[in-house]
Parts: C-alpha cells; sequence; structure tokens
C-alpha cells in the first residue's frame, strides 16, 4: 500500500509539534537555571546553581594536570531579544592540585585574578561571580533579556595559537560567533523577559 | 546611543584582556617533573631534539607552556591525531608524572616496517617486514614475515603475530605467536634438528620502577622433527620465562648524554609444564654508551648459562651480525654452546664506525673454545650499517661484509 503525501502530512505535523513542544518545554525549563540578583552598584550578579560547567571530559582533562580553559559569554538584550546592549566576554583557566586536590581559577584579564584551594561548587561559583554585567540607565524601563553561554575550550583545536600573547576580546567574540564543535562541551542559559524591578536585589 | 554603548564597552575589554597563557595558569607549576613517559609510539619514532627536550623536562619545574607546545611538536612528528597529556603525583612528594598518550595516526593507524633487513657475506640475507596496528593508546597488534638466519644457529622463516595491550602506563599484557619453519647448515650435526616450530608466549610486563621492566610469563613451543629425522616425534618445549630490563639515560651538560642499558633473562624449561626438554637458561646483558657532541663510545658485555637439555634455538652461539662480528658461528660453535662470554667496543664519529669483539664458548658436552677477537670499520646512520669486519685467528684475514637495518 503506497502512503500519499496527504497521508503523511499529519504525521510529519504530529511529530514536528512534538519536538516544538519538547525543545521549547526543555529551553523553558533550561532558562529557569539562570538566577540574576542586582547588586548595590546596579551591576548584576549571574548564578547557574543547576549548571556544572566543572563536569565530563572538561574535569577529567582538568584532573589530569591539564589547565582547561573556560570561555564566558553574558549578553544584555533589551527591548526585544536580539537587540543586545551589553556584552561581556571573558576566558578563566581552571587547573586542579595534583597534591592538594583543590581547584585553582585565573581570571586572564589585567589586572589578572585568581584564587585557589577551591571545591568544585567554589571554583564555578567563582567564574560567575566575576561577570561583572552592567546594565545602562537607558534600557532599564525595557524588557530585558540575559544570556549566558559557556565554552570548554576544544581540545582538539588548541595549540600555540593559545599559548602567544595577543588573543583579545575580538578572538573570544569570533569564538562565540561560531557554533561550538562536536568536541566542546558548551551550555547556553536565559533568563527573560523581565523588567528592572524584578531582578532580586542581593548584597 | 546604545550601540555607543555597546562599542566602549567592547573596546575597554578588549583592553583588558591580556595573555591567554601563563605557566603561573597552572596550579601544579611549583611541583616537579619526576618522569616523562610516551605511550602509543616508539620514543625513537620522535626527532633527536624533541627526545632531548623531553628528557629535559625531567627534574624542572611543570611548565605546562613549555609541555604544550612539546606536544604540538610530537603531534607534529608522529602525524597523530591527538595526544593525551596525563599528569599524576609522583613516587615523591611534590613530584609529577607526566604522561602522554599518543592517540591514533593522523593518516594511519596502520604502519610497516622493516624490523630487521640485512646481509652478511658468510651467512646471506637476513629480513623481515612487519605491520603494525594502533588501536587506540592502549591496543597494539602487529604482524609479519621474517626470514633470519642470523639469529640463531638454524635459518627460520614463517609468520609472527604480538598484541599488547596497555593496562595501565605501567602494566601491559603481551601475546606473541609464531609459525616458522626451519633450514639447516650442514655443519650442524646434531640429532634434535627440527623442521617446523610453533611459539605461544603470553607474558606480562610490569614497570618496577623508572626504566626498570619486568616480563614474566610462559613460553609454548612445539617443535615438528626435521624430514632428515622421520622416526622422531613432535616434542614439546615449554619454559617459564623471566626478563628484568634496565634502560636509563643519563642527561649531562650540553651535549654529552650518557645510557645505561642491563638485562637479565631466566627460561627454565621443565617436566611440570609438559616439556620434553628440561633446562635452565640464563643471560645477563650490559651496554654502556657515552655520547659526547658527534662521539659516541659504547661498551657491552655478555654472559650467559645453560644447564640440561636444551632445543638448539636457547643455545648460545658467537659469530653473527651483533656478536664476534666477522666470524662464521658455524665455525666456532655449530651446536651451540652451554656457557657465553662476549664484550664489545664501538667507537662512532659522525657516520664513521670502529668496533672490536672478543668472545669464548663453552660447547655443549665440550671445553671452553680458545677467546677469540675480531673487529671492523663501517658507516652507521641511525640503524642502517655498512661495514666489513675481520676476525683475527691464525693470523687470516678473511673479511665479512655486513649491510643492513637494525642488523
Amino acid at each position: 500500500m503506497r502512503i500519499t503525501a496527504q497521508q503523511q502530512w499529519p504525521n510529519r505535523f504530529a511529530a514536528w509539534a512534538a519536538v516544538s513542544f519538547c525543545t521549547g518545554f526543555a529551553l523553558a525549563v533550561v532558562a529557569q537555571d539562570l538566577f540574576l540578583q542586582r547588586l548595590q552598584d546596579d551591576s548584576i550578579r549571574i548564578a547557574a546553581p543547576r549548571t556544572h560547567f566543572l563536569a565530563g571530559r572538561a574535569l577529567d582533562r582538568i584532573r589530569d594536570g591539564n589547565t582547561v580553559h573556560f570561555d564566558f559569554q553574558v549578553s544584555l538584550a533589551s527591548g526585544h531579544q536580539q537587540n543586545v546592549v551589553h556584552r561581556i566576554v571573558e576566558r578563566f583557566s581552571v587547573s586542579y592540585d595534583l597534591w592538594e586536590e583543590r581547584f585553582s581559577v585565573s581570571r586572564l584579564r589585567l589586572p589578572r585574578k585568581g584564587v585557589s584551594h577551591l571545591s568544585t561548587l567554589e571554583a564555578e561559583t567563582w567564574c560567575l561571580n566575576n561577570l561583572a554585567l552592567f546594565a545602562p540607565r537607558e534600557v532599564r524601563d525595557k524588557p530585558m533579556w540575559v544570556k549566558l553561554e559557556i565554552r570548554a575550550e576544544d581540545p582538539m583545536q588548541r595549540g600555540p595559537l593559545f599559548s602567544e600573547p595577543g588573543v583579545n576580546l575580538s578572538s573570544l567574540i569570533e569564538l562565540f560567533s561560531r557554533p561550538a564543535s562536536k568536541n566542546q562541551a558548551s551550555w547556553t542559559l536565559e533568563s527573560g523577559p523581565l523588567q528592572w524591578g524584578e531582578i532580586r536585589p542581593g548584597t | 546611543m546604545l550601540l555607543k554603548l555597546l562599542t566602549i564597552a567592547l573596546i575597554a575589554s578588549s583592553l583588558a584582556v591580556s595573555r591567554n597563557a601563563d605557566p603561573a595558569d597552572n596550579v601544579n607549576s611549583r611541583y616537579t617533573v619526576e618522569s616523562v613517559e610516551l605511550l602509543g609510539v616508539p620514543k625513537t619514532k620522535l626527532s633527536r631534539t624533541v627526545r632531548e627536550r623531553l628528557d629535559k623536562m625531567i627534574g624542572t619545574k611543570y611548565d605546562t607552556l613549555a609541555l604544550t607546545g612539546l606536544v604540538w611538536k610530537i603531534r607534529e612528528e608522529v602525524r597523530a591525531k591527538h595526544i593525551n597529556v596525563r599528569v599524576g603525583r609522583g613516587l615523591k612528594p611534590e613530584h609529577l608524572a607526566v604522561r602522554l598518550e599518543v592517540e591514533g595516526k593522523r593518516d594511519k593507524s596502520f604502519d610497516v616496517t622493516a624490523p630487521k633487513f640485512g646481509y652478511n657475506s658468510r651467512q646471506g640475507f637476513s629480513g623481515g617486514l612487519e605491520g603494525v596496528i594502533n588501536a587506540g593508546s592502549r591496543l597494539r597488534i602487529a604482524g609479519g614475515y621474517s626470514n633470519d638466519s642470523d639469529n640463531l644457529l638454524e635459518r627460520y622463516e614463517g609468520f609472527h603475530g604480538r598484541t599488547e595491550f596497555r593496562l595501565s602506563s605501567t602494566a601491559a599484557l603481551k601475546f606473541h605467536y609464531a609459525s616458522l619453519r626451519q633450514s639447516w647448515n650442514p655443519a650442524v650435526q646434531s640429532a634434535s634438528l627440527y623442521g617446523n616450530r610453533e611459539i605461544f608466549e603470553p607474558t606480562a610486563s610490569i614497570q618496577l620502577t623508572r626504566g626498570l621492566e619486568w616480563d614474566a610469563g610462559v613460553s609454548i613451543q612445539r617443535l615438528d622433527p626435521a624430514n632428515t629425522n622421520k622416526a622422531a616425534r613432535t616434542e614439546a618445549s615449554n619454559a617459564v620465562v623471566n626478563t628484568l630490563r634496565y634502560r636509563r639515560r643519563l642527561e649531562g651538560t650540553g651535549t654529552h648524554h650518557q645510557e645505561l642499558e642491563a638485562g637479565y633473562g631466566l627460561r627454565a624449561a621443565t617436566q611440570i609444564l609438559s616439556s620434553d626438554y628440561s633446562y635452565h637458561r640464563h643471560s645477563l646483558h650490559g651496554a654502556y654508551t657515552l655520547q659526547s657532541g658527534r662521539h659516541e663510545l659504547r661498551i657491552a658485555a655478555l654472559a650467559g648459562l645453560l644447564r640440561g637439555n636444551a632445543p638448539l634455538f636457547d643455545t648460545f652461539l658467537l659469530g653473527n651480525a651483533s656478536t664476534l662480528r666477522g666470524y662464521n658461528k658455524f665455525d666456532i660453535a655449530p651446536r651451540g654452546a652451554s656457557r657465553i662470554a662476549h664484550g664489545s667496543v664501538d667507537y662512532r664519529y659522525r657516520l664513521f664506525q670502529v668496533f672490536c669483539d672478543t668472545g669464548a664458548l663453552a660447547e655443549r658436552g665440550g671445553g671452553m673454545t680458545e677467546v677469540l677477537y675480531s673487529f671492523g670499520v663501517g658507516l652507521r646512520k641511525d640503524n642502517m650499517q655498512l661495514a666489513v669486519a675481520f676476525p683475527l685467528r691464525n693470523a687470516r684475514m678473511d673479511p665479512v661484509f655486513l649491510v643492513g637495518v637494525n642488523f
């Protein structure tokens, strides 16, 4: 028995509807994983307690004595989701003390900043706490969206390029403009739309 | 306005981005490298510069930048797909053991090599081809064909296969199989000649300490009688095998290097293992190499003792491409010997080489031969050599030509 295109259509539609629903549901769940906190200096602190980027292969590499770089991008959109008004990009290097069994994290910005003797959770939190997102006054009366993207360094791509000085912000932005490679662990978390007043004040 | 804000934010951030990697990024940079191990590819496949750089890391602080650069250099040289860097605690406090695991060849996980190929003007050609498959960093499978008249009393030809599975950085399981057909020189007069020989050898290999490796296992060999000896039956030579190997490269200043090699082998065949032969074979060898710039001096010694009734392949011999070069093994002890003592001194300057060998044997059931000497000159580049060797006996000089790779 041959199945005609018309007969196939309802099944396809149902399948697409199911996929769309599941994707939307998954995104909604993921979106809830990004929590924002408004600090006294009007900066926004980001927390993602349910997202653990120190995990999987990246964590294995760190525990094997390697330094693994994690790239972070936080973007703030105002008015509509595509209107990005502020963006920060940061790279952190994470290593693991093989004798003391504690993590060490460095932020690769001037002035350089680093901390050691951290647990996995403390290391993750330290990275997020060092992403200072400022919301300009002009955008505070409009709906806002905040998006956090994290990428573990691709072990297959890393080479001497990354050992040289001068890998600048444009390289990092270009990195985020491309989709993550199949060897690269990545996370995307979103929050919004929300009003400035809805962001919970913190200390 | 918003665009202006975004631009300012980007510029401010770009000015603030600093170097991307720093040795201090890794908290382990305060620890000292105790050992560097390369897995998945023999160290000999690397260039001398890279080998030296690897060796020089030992004793220095762990430097991720230097290591990353070196890993990429190795990756290029061995055409590896990926190299896993695994660093763990060393044996000493605050020391690290670095392990580089070469994963898969980028363009080939299959390689063909000629483990040995050479010509001896008295004993003819010897050679072989071997294909090696590296299945990841843990499994290595090799198989090939060899036809060798140099190593043993007999000329043997046939196929062999071997597998090696690495359980960890210090332990491996090995299995060797060979099916060989023997042909004998008329000078070898013995009632125990065999025609075909089949070998099964499962062993375990453990690295006891840095440079010291111990192999233990069993060797099961089936010997079919030679065509000339139709009344004989198939025999078994089953033995417990133990090998201790030590190799240490000592770095000096500048271009001075020293290398020490030593090994002890024991084969104990017993009727408990359903062996038709019962014997103990002990062999001990050592070599010291001193390299200074383009000069290289190598002093090597070998000693062995055989007790009991051993098949011919386990007897000792002198007069091949590595011992008493210049002699014909069939002129010294055509049925093999039960005791051996041998020493050699090699000197090389660039491609040029001279060598001097000395040794003596005790034939089975006979006394010790006189101490024999030989010397030779030639050219050598890495594993390739072209030499002419002269036995010093009865004031006669019958030169022997040696040409080959790993010969």
